[in-house]
């Protein structure tokens, strides 16, 4: 069994999955602005994976990503690290801060 | 149904266990979506069944003695395993219908019929709709079949 492995991370780094390439849903990005605005509290961690050269590919979370690095610049966002991939060059995935809404 | 697709079946509820917040969808395209660069849904249809059930036990094996996630309210949707499991018999009953057609190829089929609700693809596909979708599809299956 592998621990969990949590990180904190400047969420604007973060990469993102190619099916969330050009950013947030917007009718999702939308309803959580409505919904949580700034609040973090109680948010879960955004799941990962670690690919090539340790970049972080977001599974699940991209609405929430974009959210903490779009409202509260500068602030880290606890991510899970579910699977290593580490022959995957995910490098041409725009980051979260080349998409921000 | 062959047996792979049948562990692709039994995998993916271990999955949802695991992580309750997938689309299913959602969950189907991350599994392979790894460094992609193209039309994403394209590729996924092209992967063969052995190939996505290795990917997806690549991921369970990871998380392997992992506790389910307790319930967050700051996220704003959850997926049912009920819903899942919904889903998962209709993939036996279109496995059955559409026997050459490989796992990744089915949900994509599945989902085109889908944007007939919304213009999304795999990943973004609804269940509410990939249901809709699917049970239509083999709803005109049988009407046809009894007509003929």
């Amino acid at each position: 069994m592998n621990p969990r492995e949590f990180l904190d991370i400047d969420p604007r780094t973060l990469r993102l999955p190619w099916s969330r390439r050009n950013g947030p849903d917007p009718l999702k990005w939308a309803r959580q602005l409505s919904r949580f605005g700034y609040s973090t509290q109680g948010m879960a961690p955004l799941l990962v994976y670690r690919c090539k050269d340790g970049e972080l590919l977001i599974y699940e979370g991209v609405t929430r990503a974009n959210r903490v690095a779009k409202l509260l610049p500068g602030q880290t966002v606890r991510v899970e690290v579910i699977a290593n991939h580490l022959s995957a060059d995910v490098s041409k995935h725009p980051t979260v801060a080349e998409k921000l809404p | 149904m062959t047996p792979t697709r049948q562990e692709i079946l039994e995998r993916m509820a271990d999955f949802i266990a695991l992580f309750p917040t997938f689309r299913f969808g959602q969950a189907v395209s991350n599994f392979c979506s790894l460094g992609w660069e193209g039309d994403a849904d394209h590729a996924i249809g092209q992967i063969d069944d052995e190939a996505y059930l290795a990917s997806l036990e690549h991921l369970l094996a990871f998380n392997a003695g992992r506790e389910p996630a307790p319930r967050d309210m700051s996220h704003d949707d959850y997926y049912d395993a009920q819903t899942w499991h919904g889903i998962f018999d209709l993939i036996r009953e279109l496995s059955e219908l559409h026997p050459s057609w490989r796992f990744g190829q089915l949900v994509g089929q599945v989902t085109e019929w889908a944007r007939d609700e919304r213009d999304w693809g795999i990943y973004d596909v609804e269940d509410t709709d990939f249901v809709a979708a699917a049970r239509r599809h083999l709803d005109e299956h049988r009407h046809v079949s009894r007509a003929s």
